[in-house]
This record gives C-alpha cells, sequence and structure tokens, in this order.
C-alpha cells in the first residue's frame, strides 16, 4: 500500500501492467518524454522506450484508429486523449470502429482497448476543458465507460479496464486528479466493472453520484448526519454497465433518492438511472428520484463553480423528497 | 494593516505547492511585482511575483512546507496603511462572502466595485470562493414520530435486487413489501396524502398487494362511517390474532377485487324440482355401475349451459381496459367447493361437449382433488360462469359473490319439499329449491338475467327437454 | 505593386529572410517602407512582448488562471496583421496570437478584459483565457480544439467568393494542428475551391512536448502544400520584414483571386505551451538560450538602429508609454467586475428556453 494521488495511482498501474504484460501500450499526446499534461504517463518513457510509449502527432482520430489496429493485431493499448473536450475528433473512429467491430465481425475481430481522457469541470477551464461526454460513450452499444472517484478506485478499474476483452473509456475526475491522497492497494487490485460502491449506510434518503461530483455529495452527506438524516451514498464507479440491482435495492428499500452528476441535465445519463428506478421500483417510491445536474449550456468559464451541482443544491434536493 | 499574499491557483487540478524559496526576507521592502517566493507544484515550478508593493512583514510558510492554493503564505505591509493614517482604503484581503441570505448566489454583484478599490478584491480567485462549495443548508424536514427502526432492523443483508414482492403479508394488515412499506402507486399515495389517509393502513386490491387509487377511495368511504373511529377499547387480552396467509389471503384478495370491480345484482328465484329429483333417483344406479357419483350440478351444469346458449350475456367478461365485453362461445363452469380453509371454485371444462356422466365424473374427480389440496393451476381458471351450491349447509337464498372476471354466478340452495298451491288452488308438497343469481349490472340488465332464470328453471322443471339436444 | 517584382519563391530549402542578423537588409528588392511604418513594426512587437510579460505576471498573481505564452512570435504574428485590411478581411486565429491581434487593432481593455474574465470582455467572460474574439474586426472566436477552426476558415472564405468584395481570410496555426484531420479537411477544400484564403502556419518545432520530428514526416509544413495545390512558403518567422512581404503577397494574390497559399513561419516559443507547461521536461535549456539569441525583437531593433530609425532612448520611451497602456487596460478591465451567474443561461440559443429558464431559477431562487 502507498498513498498517493489520483494522477500518480494511474502512473503506477500503467506501469505495474507494462511490467506484467508486454502487450500493453501508452499512445497519446506528450505522454512520453512530457509524462502526460496531468502527469499520469511518469516515467513509462524512461522505463519502456519509445515504442511502448507513444508520442502522437496532434490527431485523436489517429490515436483511437491507431490504437484500434493495434487491438486487432494482439496488442492492449491504453490511448490517451488530453482532455475529454478533445475526444470528438476521435468519436467517429470510438463510435463507427472500435464500438463496433465485434459485432460486425461476429466475433472474428475484437477491440480489447483503454481509452483514458480526464473529464469534467471545476478547473476553470470553460467550454473545452471541462466537458464531461459521459452519456455519448453510454449512449454507443459496444463500448464500456468507468468513472472513478478515488485514486484507489481509479488504480482499480483502470487495471479492470486493460485486462478487459472489450473496448473501455475511463473517464478520470481532472479536478480530482492532485485533490484527494489516500491508500492504494498494491499488486492485482482490481475493482470489477459494473460494481458500485456504498460510501455512507443510511435510510432516510439515497445519493447516487459518481466521478468529481462525489466530492459534492459526501460533503452534503456530512451536512445531513450532522443535521440528524442519515442519507445512503452510493458511488456508481461504472457507468456502461452500472449496478442496477444496487441502485435498485437501495431506491426500494429507502424510497426517496436524490441523483448528481455534473453533465448536462437533458438526456444526460442520469435520466437512464430515474427512468430505470420508476419502470422498476414504483411502487416503493415514496417520492419521484430528482437529479442534480449540470445546466443545459456549454460550460462556461465564468460560472465554474455555479455550473457544477454543489452540496446546497444537492442538500435542497433532498429536502424536496424528504418532504414529498 | 497588512495584506496577505495567497498561493495562487497555477495550473488546472493543482491543489497546493511546495515553498522552495524566499526571494524576500522578512522586513525587506517588496515592489509591485517583485518576485518573492519560488513554489513547486507537480506541474510547474515558478516565482511568484508581489500583487502590491510595501515590506514583507512576515513569512507564514516556510522553505520545505506544503500550502494549499489560496492558503495565506506571507504578510505585506503597504507604505501608509500601517501608519493607520485613516487611509480609507485598506480592506481586508479577504473581505469573508457579502452574507446574502442565499448561499448559492455568487457572492460577486453586478455593478460597480466601491470607490476606493482598486479592483483587486473582486478577482476571481480569491478563496472566499469557497464559500459557495460549503453545504450550509439546512434541511427543513420533520421526521415522523413512528419512525423508521422497524426499516432499518428489516434490511437486507446484502445489495441485491428487491426480491419478488411477497404473496402473503407478515401481519394481518396490508400487505407490506420485501421492506416493510406497503406497495403503492403514486397516485394512490397522494390521493392518500389529501385525504389524510396512513397509506399504511390501506388493503391493496392490486397484485402484490399494490395499493391503488380506488383502493385509497374505498378505505377513506369506510372510514366516513360517523362514529366509526371511535376510541378503541382494550380488549386485547381477550383477543385471538390469526394472520392472513395462504387461501385465506387469496380469498379476501378476491372478494374484495369482486366487490370493488362489480356491480352486483340479485336476482331470485325458485324451481319446482320434482321431476328432477325422481330422474336422479331412477338414473344413480346406473351412474354408480359406471363408478360415477350422480348429484344434482352435472343436471343443473347441462341446464345451464342450455340457458346460456340463448342468453349468452351471462357469458361474458368485461374487457375493462379496451372498453370491450367478451362473449365466450365456449362454456367452462366453475363450481364452489368447500375446503378446510376456505373456498375454491375448480372448473369443468367445455361441459357443452360433455355428456351428464361425463360432468359427473369430472365433477366428482375435481371435488376431491379440492378437498385434498390437489388442484392443478389450470383446474381453477378458464370460467365463464360458476355455480355455488352450499345448500347442504343451510339458508334460503343468498347473495353470491361473482367470480371475477364473469358476469355472473348462480348459486343453489337446497333441495326441499315445501307447500305449494297448485294449478285447481290446492295446495300440495313439492320438491322446490331457491336460485340466487347475481350478476355485474355492468354488463347486463334485469331482464336478461330474469328471462335466463326462468328458462333455467324451465329445463330443471323439465329435464327431460335436455334429451332433444343430447 | 504585389504581383510585379514578385520576389519569393515556394518550397525553398531555407527559409526566406529580408533582415540578416546583424539587422542589415538582405531583401532582393528595394525596401519602400515609410520610416513610421517601420518604426510601427517595432512597438507593436515590442506590445506583443509586454502583454506576455504582464499577463505571466498577473497568471502568477492569480488574477487570471491560464496564459500562452507568445514570446518568440511576435515577428511572424505582427508581419501578418500589417498584410491585412482592418476590419475588411477576416481573421481565424489561435490562442497563441496576442501580437497579432492587437497589432490587427483589437483594444487592449478587450484582449485584456477576456483573460482576466471580466466585464470587458465582449464575449462576457464565457471562454478560458487567451480566447477572444472580435466582431468589429472580423476575428473569429477561438476555439480550443485544435485545427477546429480550419474548415470554417474555408467556408467563410468561400462565402467570401461568391460575395465579390475582394475579402480574404488569414487563417493561422501552429505545427501541431497540421496533423488534425480538420485541417487536411479544411486545406483540400480550399485548393479544390481555389477559396481567397491565406493559411498560416506559426512552426514553433513544439505541440506542448511533441517535436516536430514526432509530428510528421514531412521536411517541413510548407511542403504539405504541394499535395494541396496552392505553394507553400517556408519562411524566417523571426524576421518581420520578411513575414510582412511574404504575408502581403499571399493576401494580395489571393484577393486577386489567384487562389489560397500556404505560409510556414518558422519561429521559436520561448515560454512553455501555457502557463499549465513545464517546458524543462521536453527542452533543453541550451536549446532555448540559443534562440534567444535570435530574438526577433532584438534583431529588428538592430535593423532600426541601422538606419537612425531607433536608440535608446526611443525605447525608454516605447516601453513606458505602451507599459501604462497595458497597465491603464488591466486597471479597467479588472474595475469592470467579474460576470453576473446570470449570464451563465444566456446565448445558448437565440432565445432563451423554457427549461433554461427554470434552470435560472433553480440557481438563482
Amino acid at each position: 500500500m502507498s498513498v498517493q494521488t489520483m494522477a500518480q495511482a494511474i502512473a503506477t498501474t500503467l506501469d505495474s501492467e507494462m511490467a506484467r504484460d508486454e502487450r500493453v501500450v501508452v499512445i497519446g499526446e506528450d505522454v512520453g518524454k512530457r509524462g502526460g499534461v496531468f502527469l499520469a504517463t511518469d516515467k513509462l518513457f524512461d522505463k519502456y522506450g519509445p515504442d511502448r510509449v507513444i508520442d502522437s502527432p496532434l490527431s485523436e482520430a489517429a490515436i483511437i484508429g491507431a490504437a484500434l489496429g493495434m487491438a486487432v493485431y494482439g496488442i492492449r493499448p491504453v490511448a490517451e486523449i488530453q482532455f475529454a473536450d478533445y475526444v470528438f475528433p476521435g468519436f467517429d473512429q470510438l463510435v463507427s470502429q472500435v464500438a463496433k467491430v465485434r459485432y460486425r465481425s461476429g466475433g472474428a475481430f475484437a477491440a480489447p482497448l483503454v481509452v483514458r481522457m480526464p473529464s469534467g469541470g471545476g478547473v476553470r477551464g470553460g467550454h473545452h476543458h471541462s466537458q464531461n461526454p459521459d452519456a455519448h460513450f453510454v449512449h454507443t452499444a459496444g463500448l464500456k465507460v468507468v468513472y472513478p472517484s478515488t485514486p484507489a478506485d481509479s488504480a482499480g478499474l483502470l487495471r479492470a479496464a486493460i485486462r478487459d476483452d472489450d473496448p473501455v473509456v475511463v473517464m478520470e475526475p481532472r479536478r480530482l486528479y492532485r485533490a484527494v491522497k489516500e491508500e492504494v492497494p498494491e499488486g492485482d487490485h482490481v475493482v470489477a466493472i459494473g460494481e458500485a460502491a456504498v460510501r455512507r449506510e443510511g435510510d432516510d434518503v439515497v445519493l447516487v453520484s459518481y466521478g468529481g461530483s462525489m466530492a459534492e455529495t459526501l460533503k452534503a452527506a456530512d451536512a445531513l448526519q450532522e443535521q440528524g438524516i442519515r442519507p445512503h451514498v452510493l458511488d456508481l464507479r461504472s457507468l456502461q454497465p452500472w449496478d442496477e440491482d444496487a441502485v435498485l435495492a437501495a431506491a426500494a428499500r429507502v424510497g426517496r433518492v436524490v441523483l448528481v452528476s455534473e453533465s448536462p441535465r437533458t438526456a444526460g445519463f442520469m435520466a437512464e438511472v430515474s427512468a430505470t428506478i420508476v419502470e422498476e421500483v414504483m411502487d416503493s417510491l415514496l417520492a419521484p428520484p430528482l437529479r442534480v445536474t449540470g445546466f443545459d449550456t456549454p460550460y462556461p468559464y465564468a460560472q465554474d463553480r455555479e455550473y457544477l451541482p454543489s452540496p446546497n443544491r444537492i442538500l435542497r434536493a433532498v429536502e424536496r423528497v424528504l418532504t414529498y | 494593516m497588512p495584506r496577505e499574499l495567497l498561493l495562487p491557483e497555477l495550473a488546472e487540478s493543482v491543489v497546493e505547492g511546495e515553498i522552495v524559496k524566499w526571494l524576500v526576507p522578512e522586513g525587506g521592502e517588496v515592489a509591485q511585482d517583485q518576485p518573492v517566493v519560488e513554489v513547486m507544484t507537480d506541474k510547474v515550478t515558478v516565482e511568484l511575483p508581489s500583487p502590491f508593493a510595501g515590506v514583507l512583514t512576515k513569512h507564514l510558510a516556510a522553505e520545505g512546507d506544503v500550502v494549499k492554493v489560496h492558503q495565506a503564505i506571507a504578510l505585506i505591509e503597504e507604505p501608509g496603511a500601517a501608519a493607520g493614517a485613516g487611509a480609507p482604503s485598506a480592506p481586508p484581503a479577504q473581505a469573508p462572502a457579502p452574507g446574502h441570505g442565499d448561499e448559492e448566489r455568487s457572492i460577486v454583484e453586478a455593478g460597480a466595485p466601491a470607490a476606493d478599490d482598486r479592483g483587486e478584491e473582486l478577482s476571481l480567485f480569491k478563496p472566499g470562493d469557497a464559500g459557495r462549495d460549503e453545504a450550509v443548508h439546512r434541511v427543513a424536514f420533520q421526521r415522523p414520530a413512528a419512525a423508521a427502526p422497524a426499516a432499518v432492523a428489516a434490511r437486507p443483508p446484502a445489495p441485491a435486487r428487491p426480491p419478488a414482492p411477497p404473496t402473503a403479508g407478515p401481519d394481518g394488515g396490508p400487505v407490506k413489501g420485501p421492506y416493510g412499506r406497503v406497495l403503492a402507486v403514486p397516485a394512490a399515495r397522494k390521493l392518500a396524502r389529501e385525504l389524510g389517509i396512513d397509506i399504511e393502513s390501506v388493503a391493496g386490491s392490486g397484485p402484490h398487494g399494490r395499493v391503488r387509487v380506488e383502493d385509497v377511495r374505498a378505505h377513506a368511504a369506510a372510514a366516513a362511517v360517523p362514529g366509526a373511529r371511535v376510541a378503541p377499547l382494550d380488549h386485547a387480552a381477550r383477543e385471538e390474532r390469526v394472520p392472513v396467509r395462504g387461501l385465506r389471503r387469496v380469498i379476501a384478495q378476491q372478494m374484495t377485487a369482486s366487490h370493488l370491480q362489480t356491480v352486483r345484482t340479485l336476482h331470485v328465484d325458485e324451481a319446482n324440482v320434482s321431476g328432477l329429483v325422481a330422474l336422479r333417483e331412477r338414473l344413480k344406479p346406473a351412474a354408480e355401475r359406471r363408478g360415477v357419483r350422480l348429484s344434482y350440478l352435472p343436471f343443473v351444469m347441462k341446464a345451464v349451459v342450455a340457458a346460456l346458449k340463448e342468453y349468452p350475456a351471462l357469458n361474458t367478461s368485461l374487457d375493462e381496459e379496451k372498453g370491450e365485453i367478451v362473449v365466450k362461445r365456449y362454456y367452462n363452469l366453475g363450481m364452489a367447493v368447500a375446503v378446510d380453509d376456505g373456498l375454491v371454485v375448480p372448473v369443468v371444462k367445455d361441459v357443452d361437449r360433455l355428456s351428464i356422466v361425463e360432468v359427473a365424473a369430472e365433477v366428482q374427480r375435481l371435488a376431491e382433488a379440492a378437498r385434498a389440496g390437489k388442484l392443478a393451476p389450470d383446474d381453477v381458471r378458464g370460467g365463464t360462469f360458476s355455480i355455488t351450491n352450499i345448500g347442504s349447509l343451510g339458508g334460503l337464498f343468498s347473495f353470491p359473490i361473482i367470480n371475477v372476471p364473469e358476469a355472473a354466478i348462480l348459486g343453489l340452495h337446497s333441495i326441499k319439499k315445501r307447500p305449494v298451491v297448485l294449478p285447481d288452488d290446492t295446495i300440495a308438497a313439492r320438491w322446490m329449491v331457491y336460485l340466487s343469481l347475481s350478476f355485474d349490472h355492468r354488463v347486463l340488465d334485469g331482464a336478461v338475467a330474469a328471462s335466463f332464470t326462468s328458462r333455467l328453471i324451465q329445463l330443471l322443471e323439465t329435464p327431460e327437454e335436455l334429451m332433444l339436444d343430447l | 505593386m504585389i504581383l510585379q517584382g514578385q520576389a519569393f519563391e515556394p518550397f525553398t530549402q531555407e527559409p526566406i529572410r529580408l533582415i540578416g542578423d546583424g539587422g542589415e537588409w538582405v531583401g532582393p528588392f528595394e525596401l519602400d517602407l515609410e520610416p513610421e511604418k517601420l518604426r510601427g513594426f517595432y512597438l507593436d512587437m515590442l506590445l506583443g512582448r509586454l502583454i506576455d510579460e504582464r499577463m505571466s505576471r498577473l497568471q502568477r498573481q492569480g488574477k487570471t488562471s491560464f496564459v500562452a505564452p507568445s514570446a518568440g512570435h511576435e515577428a511572424a504574428q505582427v508581419g501578418m496583421a500589417h498584410a491585412l485590411r482592418r476590419g475588411h478581411d477576416w481573421l481565424y486565429p489561435y490562442y497563441r496570437d496576442v501580437a497579432l491581434l492587437t497589432a490587427l487593432g483589437m483594444p487592449l481593455i478587450e484582449f485584456v478584459g477576456q483573460v482576466m474574465g471580466t466585464r470587458a470582455d465582449p464575449a462576457k467572460a464565457r471562454q478560458m483565457p487567451y480566447h477572444p474574439g472580435s466582431r468589429e474586426l472580423n476575428v473569429f472566436t477561438v476555439a480550443s480544439p485544435i485545427a477546429s477552426h480550419v474548415p470554417p476558415a474555408v467556408g467563410t472564405a468561400l462565402a467570401m467568393k461568391l460575395s465579390g468584395r475582394s475579402e480574404v481570410v488569414l487563417c493561422t496555426f501552429g505545427d501541431g494542428a497540421t496533423s488534425e484531420g480538420d485541417w487536411h479537411a479544411g486545406v483540400n477544400l480550399a485548393g479544390a475551391q481555389g477559396a481567397p484564403i491565406v493559411f498560416a502556419c506559426e512552426n514553433n518545432g513544439y505541440a506542448i512536448s511533441v517535436d516536430f520530428k514526432k509530428q510528421t514526416g514531412s521536411d517541413n509544413i510548407a511542403v504539405k502544400a504541394q499535395s494541396y495545390g496552392m505553394p507553400g512558403y517556408l519562411v524566417d518567422g523571426m524576421d518581420v520584414l520578411a513575414s510582412y512581404f511574404v504575408a502581403r503577397d499571399a493576401v494580395e494574390r489571393a484577393r486577386e483571386g489567384v487562389g489560397p497559399s500556404l505560409i510556414e513561419f518558422v519561429v521559436y516559443r520561448y515560454g512553455g505551451h501555457s502557463s499549465a507547461d513545464d517546458d524543462a521536461r521536453y527542452r533543453p535549456r541550451e536549446e532555448v538560450e540559443a534562440w534567444r539569441r535570435r530574438d526577433p525583437l532584438a534583431r529588428y531593433r538592430r535593423f532600426l538602429e541601422r538606419r537612425d530609425l531607433w536608440d535608446d532612448a526611443a525605447e525608454e520611451q516605447a516601453r513606458a508609454e505602451l507599459g501604462t497602456q497595458l497597465q491603464d487596460a488591466i486597471t479597467r478591465a479588472e474595475a469592470a467586475g467579474p460576470a453576473p451567474v446570470e449570464w451563465m443561461f444566456d446565448d445558448v440559443y437565440a432565445e432563451v428556453p423554457a427549461r433554461l429558464v427554470r434552470q435560472r431559477r433553480e440557481l438563482l431562487g
């Protein structure tokens, strides 16, 4: 065990997987000599050389497309998209090629690759350094999507993603890259894809969130506990597949749910969670599931913090479901 | 008053920095923009220039210290302010977020800053921003008195999809869901709230005991009887509580459903079955030679089928969803059988295609199976009309409950000798029986019911007419 | 004036230069610019350099969150600015084009307001710093995704062809941009359509940390123009006069309807990619120092001094005046105050939709 930030945990996990399996290769912009603009690939270049840590030209289409080609050949590539906002030039490769290769080849070809990207806002980055395009990936059949919120989970999920035979999009909350240091287990620490984590136990209201918003959600949970209200907090950790059983059981048991995500509200991932809750356990609900989300605007620069679901907005939603 | 030098946010996601080297000692003069300290983050190492001129009076962090972003690292005394010479401008370096009622509103308001403000106070990157990240909202929630401890105890050990809703409630009241609460549609909950009814006390008519809107209404109607809510007397010691389980529970549900759904109307008549009594006596030995016990029921069933063919309205179901009456051209007659726990209604299928002795055999088989508790699910399904025959236990006539989704049920009572007035006005003793027909007035009307009954009676009084359709 | 005496060859092996290292004129033609104009180039470059230094300082004082250093690019940018007809031609810049914008006439307070994210920003503090735009000057609003502005630049040029008003588009970008699919799509379209557009690559040899050899297998950027049916010019981007004359030539040819060009300005970026970058990780100090000795400002100052157009007094005065103008802009930009929270919900659509009205109410009460 060692105490690490999320960025460090990512670099350490990549190192151990590259040592364990010579098929693992890293490709992206500035991942080599620079060690990544967030240092997520720090020191890998010195250790594994330019053939396994590839500094790509500035082209996301090339990065993702090449990763697919490598994967089909037998390599296990870990591609980095420098900011989630820049995935779009490579989106066609991801959606048209990566997501559909197993399906359209009847299983003859598969794409066991990982695409990592710093995601989400709260870093004063404005439109193009704060986006959280999770819904786009979840909506694309053939892709798996994970979204850790802690250094340990980030290590465990990345390892799971690298070993998974399907393409996995790993969205990392960039504003938490350095914000928290915690113990990260060494060795074969794997967090299964599709499993949520219970961060707090409780009976009065269920709070569900993932990624960067876990920070505000836990702050709200702490405030609730001080006020004598017992929240049950779930960290989804994976979005595709997501842990329906855990969410539905909690929703049915408690009857009140608040869903928190920083992505824009309309057609966001929490709309999917809400619809599923209503379809499956409607009779047990004491209030409709409420969403606390980012607004339906491009991510603003000046209103960086107002845009994100704040602890107080979460508390107000909790109040609405408790007093429904 | 000294101003604080804060560690700025030097790059995205950077939350702290290490003081590498102080470039200006304590007591040293500082010019505006002069580099004051060298700071290292894991993204960049930079020199920080001073935003203001003055004397650096104090280092608030030592070389090697790791400091959080927005934390104060030094104090700089500005010229003229130290003497406190009435300088109007010397606002504290961090004005706390202006106290607005709504903590969500940004601390920065539109409009011009104060005249003496050099503008630095309104910098977007002041630590006051952190205020809007703090959870200060007080949640207005009163926990209801009868609280959740029961729910806590009921919590299942491992996270799993909620188990399939139960088919039996744990106590005498309405069916509870797997976590100790009734299952109820949201509209029902809303209605209960509006009517001031505790939804937990409402019996549900839906599948798995789900409480529907009409259940809440029915509950409210029952409760509206004046005096119904009298303070309960304490008789607990002299009471025994029997859980409603199994068959009793199912019956309760189905009776409630029938009662709530149908518009049950009663039509009573009598039949002179002397001829039928004599006929059965004559035929009993022949039936017994075939191993079949011959009761009146097979005759009644065949007569009922003949009458149903002439009055098909009684062999129907109402499909409420589609707003259609389903007219059935098959004749599956249910027969109520008393068993240990209560009542079951097995169904004799396609009575029109069976002979009387075949009907008798099937009736016998079903009755035996029912009493032995060995009815198959198919035996109790698919009925189009039912007959309940509890005459053996006594009673004149009754108001049977319709076996939904059927449209009618015939109650057959004891065949007894009663005095009747003959055509020549003399009084004689004849075998008589009362017939109680409950029908669903949504689907058919009294005239049809009466006509059906009259025809049935005709056939029962002259059973030989059945031979014509042999 | 332009087509005759055209001195520039496309696809040269060596970068085109008109000023030698010692400041001597080495051009093959008579230099016919007025002294005021010649001094003007220097003043514009000097302003660009001062802005660069000042903005970096502001960032370290916490008054802005992000800076994209442009020191080293001034000559190329100022040269290009003077080749355009201000307010008539259109510019599709990228985030490093500080001197280009101020030389083109962008008011300092607007630029600084955008960097500091205050109400002085005509774009309402919507974007992160170093993403300016200007409706009056026909400067398209900068977007972070690299090369995403290239196809739109070509679209505007095509529209100009239709309008017949002899307008031209200048589209600038760095070396990294030439690897993106969007870049190739745009340049190819321009070539196929003969669009009135000049593509200008400020090649500083690095895309953050990725050096040029890893970016492309081509010898340089200019040769790529060959694939798309247009001339490509290799220019010493530390030479403001070479930059100016080649740019002017290309712009006027486009204006005449001859078609598009690609110009590669060889420059060097003295600072890191941005304030979030630590360039010591990927560039040796010696390399940076060597390029410092080729500072475009120093070289051009030597050129002016040789012609008795500049001296120390002029330098001091210029620095003082420009410094004051800049400080004044910073003060006024800051004093304008931050953008109100409500502004977050405007301009998503032409009319604010009902659901955003609700969301605004949810946030503000």
